[in-house]
Order: structure tokens, then C-alpha cells, then sequence
């Protein structure tokens, strides 16, 4: 499992951040979106040759250059942008179509799909239009509304339509980033699960032992299934039936525990369970405490791992298999996981011992489960 | 089936105080037909529930009558007056402001109103608490409130979801999934309504139906291709009843 999480969020780029800036960029940051634009139009009666080089500065983000947009157009200067720039541009276009006429309006699926055949015409290019989008156009001033939702639809589409995971360090570092500043982060905390990605999970375990506060109490809601990570709104344990087996009696653990603890205890049980995870679709907008995440306790008895994005077994169970499963539902939840987590251990420390453990009748299997991990409930 | 922790009660007398195609009498009816034993203290707080459970509907149904406009948290918007809308689209109850006028003030002035379906769903609650406590105890009792969907929200309301629960009655909120949204419509990954009764749902931004209206709704905003329908989660998000009731009892 790799954990990069390097913190690209440009927190109002400036020199003061050592990041690149480019000229355009460091107006637009120093005097406002105004300046820019007026800079700019002065720049186009005064040295016109010159604006297409500081519009293809290679350290350029998108929010300048979507500020500029109807001078881009106006002075025809589309063309002599690079590519990426380009098609950010077009696409950015595109996507703002869809915005603004969410319910009863024209954002039919005829219209959707002909937006999506039209992103879909340069293969080469879009996405890395996107990326550049997603990955410079989320700076800490921007606005709220068009251009903010226009910046979820761009990541939307990354994770979602092209399926590109590399962005989810990036889409962590905003959401905490966000979240600090007290912005919306409902629909990218829903993108992040929705990439149903495993190994990102550890990007949110590492806020756990964050300096800052408000990042450790998102980390421990967004990894409430986590037994002993998460709290309920109040550390009350409100939220019931969590049948994969959030642990609601860790709260007070869990108030103790110090953040690198916390963490380090995050990140054993995601890699001890990462095989039998799967995303259940849950999300801040459906209820107070969503569980993003579940362990398919089946799956971990028999060893056998899962599709993050449905939970059902890689390998389907053989005969013999679905015989002890029947057995394995007829457990208490309680019971059910000390199973799990029996099995897991045992084939974790001897694979043998597992294979005849697993062999013996059901009840056998649960007699050896209850009396190495201290009885059954 | 119901048990009082005081005794036992004419439920047949309790059934009869209600009509018999209300959804009083079919949350009443579902829980004595359920094989799971639901306890209340006393018949106060199941009359207490039930009646809460039927300002749930009346507001849903106010809401849809008056026409509150489905926006997205990023287009929200409130009267001023009452609310101050925050950073990340959330309404915040002014200070010095009575609550009972601010949440009735969404029912009365509606057209200044705009949010998603969940925080519609906030503001379903606590007017069917208004409706339920009167305004005195309302005011007393809710000196802050911040409406933004099913984060923050109050203590004593302490609205929880339920997975997997035995039975689901009028006036529960349900969520209708999309699991398969468009990533271009990404505000149509599911919908969170209200029983009405008698197979109907309320959802903001969609209306009144039955389960299979919303499933199409939410089908139509699939990502291309896709042959995933939209479905029940098996689930139920309720306010605290029973510390509702409490407060309301030491109150009065």
C-alpha cells in the first residue's frame, strides 16, 4: 500500500509558498480578478505578442485562466493556446453547460450524452485537460457557485468517466483543506469514496494524528467503520445496526488515544482487512453518520477477497464453501466477526493450520474460535 | 407489537381514536402487527410519536404545496431576515431571532428558500416539532439551529439512520440510491423521502409518488449505458422521539 498525500492544495499561491507562480497568476493572487483582467487588456493594446507566451506559462492554473476566458475569446486567442489549455478551455465550456438546470430543466440525457461524445473526441488530450483542471483549479480563493461546481462536474468526470485514481492524494489534500476553512466538501468527500479505491483510505487514516483538530474529527467521520477510529456526532454511539462491525463501544478509546496511535492503529486494520472491504454507497448527503466502508465478514471467514465497488467474493464460494456459509449466517453479528477475525489471524500466522481449520465441521471450527479468542457471546 | 413500561393499554381503544385511512392508524397498525417489540414509557409518548410522525407528513406536504425550490448547496438561498446562509450553503438561525418565526417563515415566504432534499428534510423536522411542542417551548428550547443536510444537527433532535430496521412507518425518511449517476448530474445520487403513507414518498426536487416514480426519476440520470436501477436502501432516518417526548413531558 503506498501513502503519498503530498499536499499540492495551493493555499492562494504565493511567493511565500516557494510553488512556482506564474506572472498572470501572482496578479490574479496579489490584486484580484479584476487586475487581472484589466492587466490583461492593457497588455492586448500595449504588447500583444506577448500574451500568448504568459498564457502558456507551464506554471499557469486554471482559475486565471478560466478569469480570462472571455478575453481569451474575444481577442481569438484560443488557438495559440497549448493544447492542454486548449481543451481545459473547451471543456470547461462543456461542462458548464450542465450546470444551472439540475432539476426539471434541459439536462436531458440526450443532452448529457452528446457533451460526453464531444469529451470523448480527443482521447489523448481531454483527460489530461481535465487533470490539469482538477489539479490546479481548486485554489483556496475560489469562488463559491458556477465556477465551484463547475470544478466538481471536471473532478467528477476524472474519477468517474475516465477512471483516473491518481488525483485522490490531490482530492484528500482539498477536502481536509476545505473543511478547514469551513467550505463545502459534501459532494468531493462522495467523489473520493465513489473511486471505490482501497488503498486511498490511508490518505484519510493519516489526518488521524494531523495537528490540526478539525482535521483529526473529519478523518475519524469518514473512517467511522474503522472499530476504534470513528466517533458519532456526539461520542454517543447514536448511529445503530452497524452490522459490519464498527466498533461502538471504542469512544472512549478512542478520546484517550493519541494521533499517531489512532493512526497507526487505522492503518494495521486497513491492511489487515483491505481484501474484504468494499464501499456501501453511503454518503454525507443520505444520513448523519454514514458507514462509506463495510467488511464482507463471509468473505474475510472464507478468506476469499472482494469487489470494492459491489462486495461480492472475486471467486464465488464452491459447494462446500456455501455449506459453511449457511452455517457462518446463522451466528450472532458478534459471533460473525469473531470468526472473521479468527480466520483472518489463522491464515495470516499459518497458512496450513488455516487449510485444516477450515476443513473441520462448522461447530469444531467455532469451538477452536471461542476458545483461543476467549468465548463466544 | 407494542409494550408499554406501564401496563398494558387498550390499543383497540388507542386504534379507534384515529381514522381509519390515516397515517396515524397505519403507524399504529404496523406496530402491533410487527413481530418486533417496540416499547414505549406510556400511551402519552406513542400518542406523542404518532402525532409527530403526522406533522412530519402535514410539512412534507406544505413544502411540496408551496413550492420550495430544489437548489444545490453552492445556489442555496434564504430570507435574511431569519437565516444567515453560511460559506458552504448551510442556513444558520439569526441570533435574537425566535425560532418558531424563522422555521415558519420557510413555509410562509417559500419563494426565498432554496436547498437540496436533505436539508429539506431538517426543515421538515423541526416544524413538525414546532408543530408538536407550540411555539413557547419551541423557542425556549431552540435557541441555535443550523439547517445543512444531515450534518450538525441538533442535540436533542438527534436525528440517527437505522440499517436494516424491521419495519418502516409514515413519517420515516428513506433514501432512494443511484448508484449509477451521471457524473455530470452528480446531484441526482439519491434522493431522501418521507413516508407519507399508503405507499406514497415525498422527495424535494421530485415531488409526490409512489417508490417507483422516484426510482424512474433517479434512472434517468444514470451514466450513460448503464443497466444499474436506482433503489430502497434498507434503511430509516428518524429524529430522537423519545427524547422529544421527554422534554416536551418535563416541560409541561
Amino acid at each position: 500500500m503506498t501513502c503519498s498525500g503530498a499536499g499540492l492544495f495551493m493555499k492562494g499561491a504565493n511567493r511565500m509558498t516557494g510553488i512556482p507562480v506564474s506572472l498572470l497568476d501572482n496578479i490574479r493572487i496579489s490584486n484580484g480578478p479584476d487586475s487581472l483582467r484589466n492587466y490583461f487588456n492593457d497588455l492586448y493594446h500595449t504588447r500583444r505578442s506577448k500574451l500568448p507566451e504568459l498564457l502558456n506559462d507551464r506554471h499557469l492554473r486554471f482559475y486565471t485562466l478560466f478569469l480570462l476566458k472571455p478575453d481569451i475569446y474575444a481577442f481569438n486567442l484560443q488557438e495559440k493556446l497549448i493544447p492542454v489549455y486548449k481543451w481545459a478551455l473547451h471543456v470547461s465550456d462543456r461542462l458548464s453547460e450542465t450546470i444551472g438546470n439540475q432539476i426539471h430543466g434541459g439536462n436531458t440525457a440526450a443532452r448529457r450524452a452528446e457533451i460526453r461524445k464531444d469529451l470523448r473526441t480527443e482521447p489523448e488530450i481531454i483527460p489530461s485537460a481535465l487533470k490539469w483542471i482538477v489539479e490546479t483549479g481548486w485554489d483556496a480563493d475560489v469562488p463559491e457557485g458556477s465556477y465551484e461546481l463547475l470544478l466538481e462536474r471536471c473532478t467528477a468526470m476524472l474519477l468517474l468517466e475516465f477512471r483516473d485514481k491518481s488525483v485522490l492524494p490531490l482530492i484528500a489534500d482539498i477536502i481536509f483543506a476545505r473543511n478547514r476553512a469551513g467550505l463545502l466538501i459534501h459532494n468531493l468527500v462522495w467523489l473520493f469514496f465513489e473511486a471505490h479505491d482501497t488503498d486511498s483510505l490511508c490518505l484519510l487514516a493519516q489526518r488521524l494524528a494531523s495537528a490540526s483538530s478539525a482535521d483529526v474529527s473529519l478523518a475519524r467521520k469518514l473512517l467511522r467503520f474503522i472499530p476504534g477510529t470513528g466517533a458519532d456526532k456526539n461520542g454517543s454511539g447514536t448511529d445503530t445496526n452497524t452490522a459490519s462491525g464498527a466498533d461502538r463501544n471504542s469512544v472512549t478509546d478512542t478520546m484517550t488515544a493519541s494521533g499517531s496511535a489512532l493512526y497507526f492503529k487505522a492503518i494495521r486494520w486497513l491492511s489487515e482487512n483491505r481484501p474484504y472491504l468494499y464501499f456501501t454507497g453511503e454518503s454525507m448527503q443520505m444520513c448523519t453518520n454514514p458507514l462509506f466502508c463495510q467488511v464482507s465478514l463471509e468473505a474475510k471467514y472464507l478468506g476469499r477477497h472482494v469487489s470494492p465497488e459491489t462486495g461480492r467474493m472475486q471467486i464465488p464460494p464452491r459447494d462446500d464453501e456455501a455449506a459453511l456459509l449457511e452455517e457462518f449466517r446463522r451466528l450472532t453479528p458478534a459471533q460473525q466477526r469473531q470468526m472473521a477475525e479468527f480466520s483472518r489471524m489463522m491464515s495470516s500466522r499459518n497458512i496450513y493450520q488455516w487449510n485444516s481449520w477450515i476443513r473441520l465441521p462448522f461447530f469444531r471450527q467455532l469451538e477452536a474460535a471461542s476458545r483461543t479468542t476467549g468465548g463466544s457471546e | 407489537m407494542i409494550q408499554f413500561e406501564t401496563g398494558g393499554a387498550d390499543l383497540q381503544a388507542i386504534l379507534e381514536q384515529y381514522q381509519h385511512e390515516s397515517p396515524e392508524y397505519e403507524f399504529i397498525r404496523k406496530l402491533t402487527e410487527s413481530s418486533f417489540i417496540y416499547r414505549f414509557s406510556s400511551a402519552e409518548e406513542l400518542s406523542f410519536e404518532t402525532k409527530m410522525r403526522k406533522h412530519i407528513i402535514e410539512a412534507s406536504l406544505a413544502l411540496y404545496r408551496n413550492r420550495l425550490a430544489f437548489r444545490i448547496f453552492q445556489e442555496s438561498k434564504c430570507n435574511e431576515k431569519y437565516w444567515i446562509r453560511r460559506q458552504d450553503g448551510g442556513f444558520v438561525l439569526r441570533p435574537d431571532t425566535a425560532a418558531s418565526e424563522a422555521v415558519n417563515d420557510i413555509f410562509r415566504n417559500t419563494r426565498l428558500y432554496g436547498t437540496e432534499c436533505a436539508t429539506a428534510i431538517m426543515i421538515i423536522y423541526f416544524k413538525a416539532v414546532l408543530d408538536s411542542y407550540g411555539p413557547v417551548l419551541f423557542d425556549r428550547t431552540f435557541k441555535r439551529i443550523t439547517l445543512m443536510n444531515w450534518q450538525e444537527t441538533d442535540d436533542l433532535l438527534n436525528v440517527a439512520t437505522y440499517r436494516s430496521p424491521p419495519d418502516y412507518f409514515p413519517g420515516d425518511c428513506l433514501y432512494v440510491r443511484n448508484p449509477d449517476v451521471d457524473p455530470l448530474t452528480p446531484e441526482w445520487q439519491g434522493e431522501n423521502i418521507i413516508d407519507l403513507g399508503k405507499g406514497r414518498y415525498y422527495g424535494h426536487g421530485i415531488g409526490i409518488g409512489d417508490l417507483d416514480y422516484f426510482i424512474r426519476v433517479l434512472n434517468r440520470n444514470r451514466i450513460e449505458g448503464s443497466d444499474v436501477s436506482a433503489y430502497l436502501v434498507d434503511s430509516v432516518t428518524r429524529p430522537d422521539f423519545r427524547a422529544l417526548f421527554r422534554h416536551w413531558k418535563n416541560a409541561s
